[in-house]
Order: C-alpha cells, then sequence, then structure tokens
C-alpha cells in the first residue's frame, strides 16, 4: 500500500504521506525522524475537524453537503495537508511549503476515492479476522 | 547594434514601472490594469503583462528594460521573460520596497524563485522607498546577504529620479558596456529628465503621473475584502487579539480564536516551531484562514474556488503593507 502512497506523492509533490485510522497509522512513508510531524499533524487535523464539526458553521446555498473535510497548516517550511477521508481516517500528507501547493491538494482530492476504498479494504479485513 | 538587456523584478509597488518610466525615452509599453485584489492598499492601478522600455546609449549600443509583474499569479510571466524575452538580459535588478514590514522576505523569496537567472548574470538589489521609511538600513541589507553568502551590490534610490535609476543600471552593465560612455548618457538622461518636470496635459507622462498619484489609506481588512472571492477578513494582534473586522457572524470569531489557541499551543510545546498558517476547507464549504507573522495575524474567509496559494498570496502582501502591530 506504501506504493500507492508513494506513487501519489510523486504525482501531487508531496515529500510523505499516511493514512490514519482511529488515531493510528495503519500506513505511512514518514520516517522515523519524521514522526514528531506525523504525531503533530494528526492530532491537529483530528482536533480542528471536530471543532469545526461543533460549530456546524455554513455559509454556502447546500447545507446537507457543506462541513469541512480538509485542514491545512504550514509550520516552518513543512505544508501539512489533512484529509478526512471518513470519521475514522484521515489521510495526512506534508510537502514542501514552497512547492505548488495548487497543485498538491488538487492531486489529493482527485485520490480521496481510492483512499476510501484502502480505508474500506482494511475495515473489512479487521472485520473478518 | 549592440543590445544591452536588464530586467526588473520585485514586489507589486516596488517601483519597477517607475523605474523604466524614469529611464525610457520612449513611451513605455506598459500593462497596467485597475487592481483587483490586496493591492489596492498601495495603488490603483498594476502591472499585469509586462514593461518594456528603451533608452539609444550610443550610435551603436541600446538598452533594453523589461519589468515583471509583481503578483505571484502572473509567474507565467516570469518564466516567459526569463526564457524567452529577457533570456539573454546581462543583469537582473531586484527593487525591494523598504516600507513592507518584511522585506528580507521578498528578497528570500525572489532569489528562490529566479535563483538559476541570477547565478548568470550581473544581480543588483535595489532599495525603494526609503524615504518614507528608513529601516532597514544598508548596513542591515549587506548583513543579511553575508549571511546568506551573497555578495550581491545593495544600493538606495528613488525610482522616480531617472539619474538615480541610470547609476543602478550602469552599475549593472558596466562591466560588458565598455563601449558606452556614461557621462554622455548621463548628459542625455538629465536633460530628458528637465524636460520631463512639467508633461503637456494630456501627454502620456501626464495620464502616468496622474495614476500613480498617491492613495488614500484604507485598513488591512478593507483591502481583503477587494480579493474577488474573500467574504470576511478579521486582523490581530501578536497575541492573537482581535483588532479590526468585516465578519459578523460570531461562530467565525470563535472558529478563528480555535485556529489561533492551536498555533499558540503547539509554539509553546516546542519553540522550534513557528505555525505561519492554519486554515479549513470543504469542497461545498466556504474556507477558513489564519495567517501569522510574528507581530500580526490576519484571518479570511473566502470562497471555495479561491484557491490556496490565491489567498496565501494575497494575505502575504496586506500583512506586507499593514499598520505595523505593536506587541502586547
Amino acid at each position: 500500500m506504501s506504493q500507492l502512497l508513494k506513487k501519489l506523492e510523486r504525482m501531487s509533490g508531496a515529500k510523505m504521506s499516511a493514512i490514519v485510522m482511529s488515531g493510528r497509522p495503519v500506513v505511512s512513508t514518514f520516517n522515523a525522524e519524521q514522526q514528531r510531524l506525523l504525531e503533530l499533524s494528526k492530532t491537529t487535523c483530528e482536533q480542528l475537524l471536530t471543532d469545526s464539526e461543533q460549530l456546524h458553521i455554513v455559509t454556502v446555498e447546500d447545507e446537507e453537503t457543506a462541513s469541512f473535510d480538509e485542514v491545512h497548516m504550514q509550520v516552518n517550511s513543512d505544508y501539512v495537508f489533512g484529509l478526512r477521508l471518513n470519521q475514522r481516517a484521515l489521510f495526512i500528507s506534508i510537502a514542501d511549503s514552497r512547492s505548488d501547493l495548487l497543485k498538491t491538494q488538487k492531486t489529493l482530492r482527485s485520490a480521496r476515492r481510492v483512499l476510501n476504498k484502502f480505508v474500506d479494504s482494511v475495515i473489512a479485513q479487521r472485520k473478518s479476522s | 547594434m549592440k543590445n544591452y538587456k536588464v530586467l526588473f523584478v520585485g514586489s507589486p509597488g516596488s517601483g519597477k514601472t517607475t523605474a523604466i518610466r524614469s529611464l525610457s525615452e520612449i513611451d513605455v509599453v506598459d500593462t497596467d490594469a485597475n487592481v483587483s485584489d490586496a493591492v489596492i492598499q498601495r495603488k490603483r492601478t498594476t502591472t499585469v503583462g509586462m514593461d518594456y522600455g528603451r533608452l539609444q546609449l550610443n550610435d551603436n549600443a541600446t538598452l533594453q528594460m523589461y519589468g515583471t509583474p509583481g503578483q505571484e499569479r502572473f509567474k507565467f510571466m516570469w518564466d516567459l521573460m526569463m526564457t524567452d524575452l529577457a533570456a539573454d538580459a546581462n543583469a537582473l535588478i531586484l527593487l525591494v520596497d523598504n516600507t513592507r514590514n518584511y522585506p528580507f522576505k521578498d528578497i528570500d523569496f525572489y532569489l528562490s524563485e529566479f535563483w538559476d537567472y541570477i547565478v548568470q548574470r550581473h544581480f543588483v538589489i535595489a532599495v525603494t522607498r526609503s524615504d518614507l521609511d528608513d529601516s532597514p538600513s544598508e548596513a542591515d541589507y549587506l548583513n543579511r546577504m553575508k549571511e546568506k553568502g551573497i555578495f550581491a551590490p545593495v544600493t538606495f534610490i528613488d525610482a522616480r529620479k531617472s539619474m538615480h535609476v541610470l547609476d543602478l543600471v550602469a552599475s549593472a552593465i558596466r562591466h560588458d558596456a565598455n563601449d558606452v560612455d556614461w557621462s554622455d548618457v548621463s548628459y542625455k538622461v538629465a536633460m530628458q529628465e528637465f524636460e520631463r518636470r512639467n508633461p503637456e496635459p494630456g501627454s502620456a507622462q501626464f495620464e502616468w503621473l496622474l495614476r500613480t498619484k498617491d492613495v488614500p489609506k484604507i485598513s488591512s481588512t478593507d483591502a481583503a475584502m477587494n480579493v474577488h472571492g474573500v467574504l470576511g477578513a478579521s486582523q490581530f494582534d501578536s497575541a492573537g487579539k482581535m483588532i479590526g473586522t468585516t465578519i459578523g457572524n460570531p461562530d467565525y470569531h470563535q472558529l478563528f480564536d480555535r485556529l489561533q489557541t492551536t498555533a499558540q499551543q503547539i509554539e509553546a510545546n516546542d519553540t522550534e516551531l513557528v505555525v505561519k498558517s492554519l486554515s479549513l476547507h470543504g469542497s461545498n464549504q466556504d474556507s477558513v484562514s489564519l495567517f501569522r507573522e510574528h507581530d500580526q495575524g490576519l484571518g479570511l474567509v473566502s470562497k471555495p474556488n479561491l484557491s490556496v496559494t490565491q489567498v496565501r498570496n494575497q494575505a502575504d502582501d496586506i500583512m506586507q503593507w499593514s499598520e505595523h502591530v505593536s506587541v502586547t
């Protein structure tokens, strides 16, 4: 599965990425030195998405589909993308803040369906084992 | 005929068009359009394509001056100029606006964007608007460049004065242009400036002076509202306290509070980390973004179709020009 993440990184220009389920990474390309950044990204994204849900700010016309599902954070020269895949899963990706962030964002957003399929397969595996 | 080419780059409002206009003997080919973004804080029109000016140096040599648009969204023009129109330029002149809050950040940005181009030609840094703000000083700039290991000349100029711009250009291309008698050129440029002091009403110079006269100051939040797609803005001081807003919905204020608190907690837990921005997005949801500098913060609510880079570029410019926020 990390092959898929690496391919996604090549396409998006990201440096590393991970899928986090129930607070734990199930697949990751972060190395040992970068674990602290992964932990920080995960905690921040989860916290902010939960907080924003409680506020339920909706300003667009279609209230049914409106919600925040993406957190961005620039820490030093790292740019963190956190995408909510479902209520239990989060995709974290780190890019250099001077890279083409729009390209990264678009690529990651368009990969959501594939990433969700992976999450579904992990859930199915866990249920069967 | 020998052509010497110089490329002027720099942030919006740093004086690229003004510098080229003050030295060119032809009516400058400009592509000015009404400002539709945060640059409204500084001027009412901005270059959206390129500037081109020319000066005959002697019977056999011409100076061609090219100016890039300042905003990063016109980056494609920077690439076009570096690879085509000004690919064979002798020098690159980086204009740095001394009234911006973080001029060194501008230098770092342009060095990074133009580095491959800079290393192949003469490079000069020209600081403008120091009559309005004399800090950082020349020594500060030289120290900064020394720290970065770059030994580029730094000169302070008034881009409106043709002799300043001529000295700047001459210092940048003098080594290549040894067939030019610069004292002759100086005389010619001085006479040209003298003739231009009282332009005829209706002339190109007259219209330019009208367009570039001082614009009334507006707040950072009002400047943000001039950006197409920005729905609301809040300004914060260094402690994260709101000091101005155009946003009525209290939920947004609460959300900005949470973003501020999150950023402060991260920095408190690890002093090596600096959170420069935090934002929330959704495909059918307006985006909420907080941008931070050590002495101020800016919160923006924007439509989902405004890209992450567009919002960030606008926030950078707004914070560069905002009135300094005192540390509380």
